[in-house]
């Protein structure tokens, strides 16, 4: 999207905003509709758990929209819409405190419920390499859900989503040093859960 | 690092998942050995999968799961709405009120039974008494006459007697009084 497309966007977007906010509750819809999948998607990144972010990602609209007389319009909709999503996943996963860890919910093969049919690594080039293939994708995926909360919002924010650092900084509200030491601590935890594989 | 040492794992997962904007410069080794670069490939396409994964999960999702998924959320943001969000400078009546408007008789007892009450506590208040200045004074009288006095308390008794007669003097009594209120 270019800047102009951006600064237009922003602009019908701070239009419908007033409205919402002077009373038209529906004119909130606009905001559901268009942010939905991105929400849900990142949630899912995040959480790897369909039901939980189907349910984080109604929550975060509702809690933009609760919070929409705090929204001052420095950031984009949809940047502050992801720094409410980073904080929902973060009090969920507080919340959760989950007394088994990812990795001991599974067999050691066993590539689990996150990986869709249509998107199996099996592409047939090779027996070897598929298998490869999905056991790093389940230690990528068990390396994530092991990563504080901040963390994981961050790797998946650059890694999943292809932030710059600036755009993880705006959401974050982290600083540059910061989102680089995460980074660097995320791929350090992804690197101990690979070392066997060497 | 050496030409002729193999990639590190940090090494190679810094090649994947570089903590800056972009990755630094390909490591001459790594240009020249087939066994490190099949290793970050390999770390590198099944990131890639990963990524299409998790992203081709949520975008395949069927429209009904969206229309469903917008409808629950509105629902929700509806509930945390105001009831009847009024224009600007509209001022509402107290929803309290519209139960008391609904049911007139309730509301009628209700303030029939409210001016019996104050009207009462007025009368109460508003009944013959001795003025405060007789009252105390009687008060103490009485308690000179009533307390039973030792034969070694004369100088109670010599007391309550001073205070009876600081309690006639209309000025002192007045302020004793004011004191005790």
């Amino acid at each position: 999207m270019s800047a102009d497309e951006r600064a237009a966007k922003r602009e019908v977007e701070s239009e419908i905003l007033a409205r919402v906010v002077a009373g038209d509750v529906e004119a909130f819809e606009y905001f559901v509709v268009t942010y939905q999948k991105r929400i849900t998607r990142f949630v899912y990144t995040l959480l790897r758990d369909p039901a939980e972010a189907d349910g984080i990602a109604q929550d975060v609209f509702v809690k933009a929209f609760r919070a929409l007389p705090e929204f001052q319009g420095q950031s984009a909709f949809e940047t502050w819409l992801t720094r409410i999503a980073i904080n929902a996943v973060r009090d969920h996963v507080r919340r959760k405190k989950p007394v088994v860890s990812f990795s001991e919910l599974r067999e050691p093969h066993d590539d689990g419920p996150e990986l869709p049919p249509a998107f199996d690594p099996a592409d047939g080039t090779s027996p070897e390499r598929d298998l490869l293939s999905r056991d790093i994708r389940r230690r990528i995926a068990e390396a994530l859900v092991a990563l504080s909360p901040r963390q994981r919002a961050v790797f998946v924010m650059k890694h999943y989503e292809e932030k710059s650092i600036a755009e993880i900084g705006e959401a974050t509200g982290l600083d540059e040093g910061t989102i680089k030491s995460h980074l660097f601590r995320a791929a350090r935890k992804l690197r101990e859960r690979l070392e066997d594989l060497r | 690092m050496s030409p002729s040492r193999h990639l590190t794992p940090d090494e190679i997962v810094d090649r994947v998942f570089p903590a800056g904007d972009r990755a630094g410069a390909v490591p001459e080794h790594l240009a020249n050995c087939a066994a490190c670069q099949e290793r970050v490939a390999a770390l590198h396409d099944a990131w890639l999968l990963d990524r299409g994964a998790v992203s081709g999960a949520v975008d395949d999702l069927p429209p009904g799961f969206w229309e469903a998924q917008a409808a629950a959320t509105m629902a929700g943001v509806r509930a945390c709405a105001p009831a009847d969000a009024p224009a600007p400078g509209v001022v509402v009546f107290p929803s309290r009120m519209h139960g008391i408007l609904r049911h007139p008789a309730l509301a009628l007892s209700s303030l029939a039974a409210a001016l019996l009450v104050v009207g009462g506590l007025s009368l109460l208040r508003s009944g013959p008494t001795a003025p405060p200045v007789q009252r105390a004074a009687v008060t103490a009288s009485e308690a000179k006459e009533k307390t039973p006095v030792a034969v070694n308390d004369a100088s109670d008794d010599e007391l309550l007697v001073s205070v009876d007669r600081a309690l006639e003097d209309s000025s002192l009594a007045g302020f004793v009084v004011e004191e005790a209120l």
